[in-house]
């Protein structure tokens, strides 16, 4: 215990870097997940097939061998990216394409009737889009990207294996330097802290989304949406 | 006799092996009422779809208002959709919106009103069917009937030329069907050009003035709703009634 | 920089070895997670005193605490106190750890497709509980969880790929540890990209036949 307290400002730095990759991921992912989850409801059957590739892709591939890839292939394609930026990224394209999952899976669950009894009162086809499709589909899409936030903010610890300084990076350091300077392996305690830290924070993000699901009327959409089964793959 | 406002000429549509529409031809005049009628899967509900391109015929030929229509060609039956008014089985009012903004949704993102002109043009629609109070409601809160008749005068706000009925009144219970019947009724009395696919052979008989007898995507039978109805020429038209009488 | 075949070629051999390490460790951990899965969800559904409560924690758990900080504790947390297990061994069972509770909760859900109907008619024959849970109420349940326990198990051969940050010599470990030497980043990555790719392709087409064979009861 004394090992952690010794250590806090370091816990604290780590803490405040998860936070922040988490939140700047889940912006870039609900942007690139609106813009790549619209385009996959298009006419042209081109444009549908680009996105499913791209999604099919990202999520076929381990999010590590993506940040890897992201970090080592930078570099070489001439793009200077820190670590921070390597996981910023890699997680954005990940977290984007989970996130056109979940638009296109909220756009698809709005009964078919409603778009044709919008494009029988003569609404163009943007017009039903935005006015009838969109309004109605947010109701599930919202909770499940709150619930690709928790997905996010676990897997930010991959960017301890890149050299990112985050809470699981710290607590390595805290293992090693205690180890060193010690001699005594705190390994125990530290990953336990670790452990409850972030099961107290993914908790708390957890029992919010269902109170905001249930506030919402679209309990249960979150799940459907998050793709299938229920185990994410990180 | 005047153009009709309809026209149809040799509709057929096909879902891979099965062929839902065959050769159908059909003309909607101003004023008429026309009501179709047959068994499940005659393809009743694939010919009204067609009438305003919900559908895509295998081939034929679809005039509107004098004006024919590229089968395919969207922009055309977006267009020409709000002239066509449609209300189906489900009533489908958009759940999010209350019953006014459904109302003034489409005319207004249309151009044919302003905001205040389409929200006073509601008004006066939704009180002709007694519903007036219920305009800042949300569809959610109004039984089934009563969403059925806002349905109605949702198509009516895009002031159609002609309306068409897919089995309008089918999801009801028997007590608001009349309702929405009586709505029907005082709207052909009006004038309104209608087509209507439906199982109310009595609305048919009465307020219809041409009944259509459809089978396994053909016209069998068409002609003045009494004599169909009284003396049919067909031996499959006889056996359709008979079989509703008996249930 | 263009891709070198001649490359690729020297070095399949360890990535061969990597791959099978991949497969071992998943079919291990699959083995395990649905053993456990089975038996949690089991304690759940009959109410065990102490057990399901316990249960009913550890699934919240590990979906709230990341699979990597998991597999840390494993590795180096446990050495610390005492419980030290073989690289293998230590993949095994952080990944079985890890879908155990996704199964629980799916084979939950299973079990709650069978209704208080089923249920009244089995005591109404005169089953005891866990009579009616083997014959009647898991094969049942199992019809409708598989399909999301193949899914898991999907993404638990993804993550095996994490298992190179504690050292386990797997597929990814082999082609990472390579490419931070010669920096060819190209063919390295067009293999783990191809194999993980085919892998889930693999998986998920097995996934939708055994889906298949299971509905047919149930299709007219």
């Amino acid at each position: 215990m004394n090992v952690i307290l010794a250590n806090w400002p370091l816990f604290l730095d780590g803490f405040w870097q998860t936070i922040k990759i988490g939140i700047v991921t889940l912006i870039a992912s609900t942007v690139i997940g609106f813009v790549l989850g619209t385009l996959a409801m298009v006419r042209p059957w081109w444009v549908r097939a680009l996105v499913k590739v791209y999604v099919e892709f990202l999520r076929g591939v381990p999010l590590i061998v993506n940040i890897f890839f992201v970090f080592f292939g930078a570099p070489l394609l001439g793009l200077p990216l820190s670590p921070y930026g390597a996981v910023v990224l890699g997680l954005s394209l990940w977290g984007g394409a989970n996130g056109a999952e979940i638009v296109r899976g909220g756009l698809q669950a709005v009964p078919r009737h409603q778009s044709q009894s919008a494009r029988a009162l003569g609404l163009k086809e943007w017009e039903i889009f935005w006015f009838i499709l969109l309004p109605q589909a947010l109701r599930g899409i919202l909770p499940a990207f709150a619930g690709l936030l928790t997905l996010l903010i676990q897997s930010t610890t991959l960017g301890a294996l890149v050299g990112v300084s985050e809470m699981l990076a710290m607590g390595r350091l805290v293992v090693e330097r205690t180890t060193v300077m010690e001699g005594s392996d705190p390994a125990f305690q530290v990953y336990t802290f670790v452990l409850v830290a972030y099961f107290l924070l993914c908790s708390a993000l957890t029992w919010c989304t269902r109170r905001w699901e249930r506030r919402l009327g679209a309990v249960g959409a979150r799940r459907r949406l998050l793709g299938g089964g229920n185990a994410p793959a990180i | 006799m005047p153009e009709p406002l309809i026209s149809a000429r040799g509709l057929n549509r096909h879902y891979g092996a099965v062929q839902a529409l065959v050769d159908v031809d059909l003309d909607v005049h101003a004023g008429e009422v026309v009501s179709i009628i047959g068994p499940s899967g005659s393809g009743k509900s694939t010919l009204i779809r067609c009438l305003n391109g919900l559908e895509i015929p295998t081939s034929g030929t679809i005039t509107i208002d004098g004006q024919p229509i590229g089968l395919r060609d969207h922009r055309a039956w977006t267009r020409i959709r709000p002239d066509v008014g449609m209300v189906f089985q489900d009533y489908t009012l958009f759940p999010h919106l209350t019953v006014l903004r459904n109302m003034t949704l489409a005319p207004v993102r249309r151009g044919r009103a302003s905001r205040a002109e389409a929200e006073a043009n509601a008004m006066e629609l939704l009180a002709k069917v007694g519903l007036a109070d219920k305009a800042h409601v949300h569809p959610a809160e109004l039984s089934g009937g009563q969403q059925q008749r806002v349905a109605i005068v949702r198509a009516l706000a895009m002031k159609p030329k002609v309306l068409l009925f897919d089995e309008p009144t089918s999801a009801l219970d028997p007590e608001t069907i009349r309702d929405v019947l009586e709505v029907m009724q005082q709207l052909a009395r009006e004038g309104m050009t209608m087509v209507v696919v439906t199982h109310e052979i009595g609305f048919a008989g009465e307020v219809g003035s041409r009944l259509v007898f459809m089978e396994r995507g053909r016209i069998v039978e068409e002609g003045p709703p009494r004599q169909l109805l009284e003396r049919p020429a067909s031996r499959r038209l006889a056996d359709f009634l008979a079989h509703l009488i008996r249930h | 920089m263009e891709f070198d075949p001649a490359y690729l070629v020297r070095h399949l051999p360890a990535l061969w070895r990597g791959l099978l390490v991949t497969i071992e460790v998943s079919l291990a951990g699959m083995l395990f997670s649905i053993v456990l899965g089975v038996l949690g969800a089991a304690a759940r559904y009959l109410r065990i005193p102490g057990l399901w409560q316990f249960v009913a924690f550890y699934v919240e758990f590990i979906r709230n605490t990341p699979l990597l900080v998991q597999m840390f504790f494993i590795v180096f947390g446990l050495p610390a106190i005492g419980l030290t297990l073989s690289l293998f061994w230590c993949g095994v069972l952080s990944l079985a750890l890890w879908a155990a509770a996704y199964h629980v909760e799916s084979i939950r859900g299973g079990l709650e497709t069978v209704n208080k109907g089923l249920r009244e008619a089995g005591q109404a024959l005169g089953l005891k509980p866990w009579q009616f849970l083997v014959k009647v109420s898991l094969p049942l349940a199992l019809r409708v969880a598989i399909p999301s326990m193949l899914n898991t198990s999907v993404s638990l051969v993804k993550n095996s790929s994490m298992l190179q940050a504690i050292g386990l010599m797997e597929l990814t470990f082999v082609a990472v540890d390579r490419m931070a030497i010669d920096f060819r980043m190209l063919e390295m990555f067009t293999v783990l990209v191809v194999v993980y790719l085919a892998l889930v392709f693999v998986l998920s087409f097995v996934a939708g036949r055994v889906e298949h064979v299971l509905q047919r009861p149930f299709r007219a």
